[in-house]
């Protein structure tokens, strides 16, 4: 199992449903995931969709952001649009809302904690390799080209270095949350404030970038992790610095 | 021709503004775009690249995304570069044409084979631009009102006022990168043809437009800004990146400046983001205005010579700006 950091100083990721304001998404959504492992590993766009979908990924938001709207102009390339826009006079392009993510105060850059397993070991050891040595095929991006990033390899994880937390017991989960797997959210145990976001995502991509049905998807705002029980063994990391992470992969 | 690029770069970008409006939020009065939060301003990727395609139109070259063909749709353009409607065999031939989408990619509007299937060629350019921000804390002038003789409409007996927000200082980084993978994938779309995608040439055209845009682009709102450091990273080969290298620099001090006599950059912290690719550091390009003073452990040192002194001189090569 591939464990990777992702950083950089901005983030989008559209949510699906929003259409002339560009609104983003709290962390990255598994399409997300899946476009940054086939940018480490080389695969061209609408290329993996089948391939990456047979893998397992979790991610955990390790520095949270806050929201930034700023409004773009896009290029029109609709003609229909452009009778109207002269009758008006009003300027070329058009005018966009465009919400960002920044890391909360204090922090460079934001940072989303990767996990990904794949049946293919061949193409999780390539993956390492690649994010060991800074030699991501196409450069990484939060989201947005613009939003450029930077892949920081953590570890390689085997069987040794995690404990698995079977179905049904109360953990203290760093990950974000397929809510279809949760069974319940125990509230009197967090330590502290607790705001929990649910957010429906976009999860997986059929042949020619069509969506497939989206799931929702809870996380705490603050990147702060929060107690439940799931329906789904929980997986916890002892890193070699100390720390601790439990993940639920999304996929169950 | 020139060769294909067959390597990564890395930009490091300083210029400033004094008494002047970096980048307008259209949505907001045109007030600067701003991070109050940290009492940022920003720049829009788009601005930038803005700057860098006016400056190669004002060139003679053609370029996609203009400004000077009045109200246009993206199809329309296409069709004024081709003098037909573009298909999806005109690819080579727009990307031979337009510098700015070898450079930075583009969406293009193409028609599909099938009959009335539109269709969307995607190209992702090999020279990518993060959003500027502030390396100081900048304020904002307090007067902004302003006049205007023109109305808004033709019968209106008096001019108009309006709104011109202006910072008194900022000192805007950007971080570009510049990937041979996605050069390469753009001359496997182009069918091979060699200049239908990013030459050395191009990059050197980037390089010179870097210095000298931001200058020629004199309108009231955008007069006061300079360009203070340019550097690009060559590495040796189309994989490596060493990442944005902006969160090694710092300010002394970084709040209340008027003018870039006002601070030191201090550079040390890029050593070890260096020190960790120097072996894959091919060489670095290197512009830096006289009056920038940068600082490694508060010595007074030219970036170049700085540079020179880790990485060996032949390594770097200096730019100039006429």
């Amino acid at each position: 199992m591939l464990i990777f950091d992702l950083l950089g100083p901005m983030a989008h990721f559209r949510k699906y449903y929003t259409n002339s304001s560009s609104l983003t998404y709290g962390f990255p959504p598994r399409t997300v995931l899946m476009g940054v492992v086939a940018a480490v590993l080389g695969y061209e766009r609408d290329s993996y969709y089948e391939e990456l979908d047979r893998g397992r990924f979790s991610v955990v938001i390790k520095v949270p952001g806050r929201r930034l709207i700023q409004t773009v102009n896009y290029v029109r390339t609709k003609k229909e649009d452009l009778t109207e826009l002269r009758r008006l006079g009003r300027a070329r392009g058009t005018q966009i809302p465009l919400e960002f993510l920044l890391p909360a105060r204090g922090n460079h850059n934001l940072c989303f904690r990767i996990f990904f397993t794949h049946p293919d070991t061949g193409l999780v050891e390539e993956a390492v390799y690649r994010l060991r040595e800074n030699r991501s095929y196409y450069p990484l991006y939060l989201g947005l080209t613009e939003c450029i990033a930077r892949g920081e390899y953590v570890l390689l994880a085997g069987r040794g270095d995690y404990q698995v937390v079977p179905p049904g017991s109360q953990v203290s989960l760093n990950s974000v949350l397929n809510a279809a797997l949760l069974q319940e959210v125990l509230l009197a145990k967090n330590k502290g404030a607790c705001r929990l976001i649910r957010e429906k995502a976009p999860h997986s991509f059929g042949s020619g970038r069509t969506l497939r049905p989206p799931v929702s998807i809870i996380y705490e705002d603050r990147g702060q992790p929060f107690t439940a029980r799931l329906h789904v063994p929980a997986y916890r990391f002892l890193f070699p610095n100390g720390e601790e992470e439990t993940v639920a992969f999304l996929e169950g | 021709m020139s060769e294909v690029i067959q390597q990564n770069s890395e930009i490091l970008f300083l210029y400033d503004a004094k008494m002047c409006n970096p980048n307008g939020d259209p949505d907001d009065e045109n007030r600067p775009r701003m991070d109050t939060d940290r009492e940022r301003c920003l720049v829009s990727d788009v601005r930038l690249k803005r700057y860098i395609r006016d400056y190669l139109e004002e060139m003679n070259h053609t370029i996609y995304v203009t400004k000077s063909e009045g109200l246009t749709e993206a199809a329309g353009r296409l069709k004024q570069v081709l003098g037909h409607e573009p298909t999806g065999a005109d690819l080579p031939v727009l990307l031979t044409k337009l510098v700015d989408v070898r450079l930075f990619g583009a969406t293009m509007p193409i028609k599909g084979d099938r009959r009335g299937a539109g269709e969307a060629v995607n190209l992702t350019g090999p020279v990518q631009f993060t959003w500027g921000y502030s390396l100081n804390k900048v304020q904002l002038v307090d007067s902004v009102t302003i006049s205007s003789q023109f109305s808004a409409r033709a019968t209106a007996r008096q001019g108009t006022f309006g709104k011109d927000y202006r910072l008194y200082y900022a000192l805007i980084g950007f971080h570009g990168v510049i990937s041979a993978r996605r050069a390469a994938a753009m001359l496997a779309r182009a069918g091979g043809d060699g200049n239908a995608a990013t030459s050395e040439a191009d990059v050197a055209l980037l390089d010179e437009a870097m210095l000298k845009a931001i200058p020629l682009l004199a309108t009231r709102s955008k007069i006061g800004q300079y360009p203070r450091l340019y550097a690009r990273f060559v590495f040796t080969d189309a994989e490596t990146f060493m990442g944005d290298p902006r969160e090694d620099l710092q300010l002394n001090p970084a709040n209340g400046l008027r003018a870039v006599q006002d601070f030191t950059l201090e550079l040390k912290g890029l050593a070890g983001r260096l020190d960790r690719v120097r072996e894959r550091l091919d060489r670095v390009y290197i512009w830096q205005d006289a009056d920038l003073r940068t600082v490694v452990d508060g010595q007074e040192v030219s970036m170049a010579g700085w540079l020179g002194d880790i990485l060996g001189p032949d390594r770097v090569k200096t730019l100039g700006r006429t």
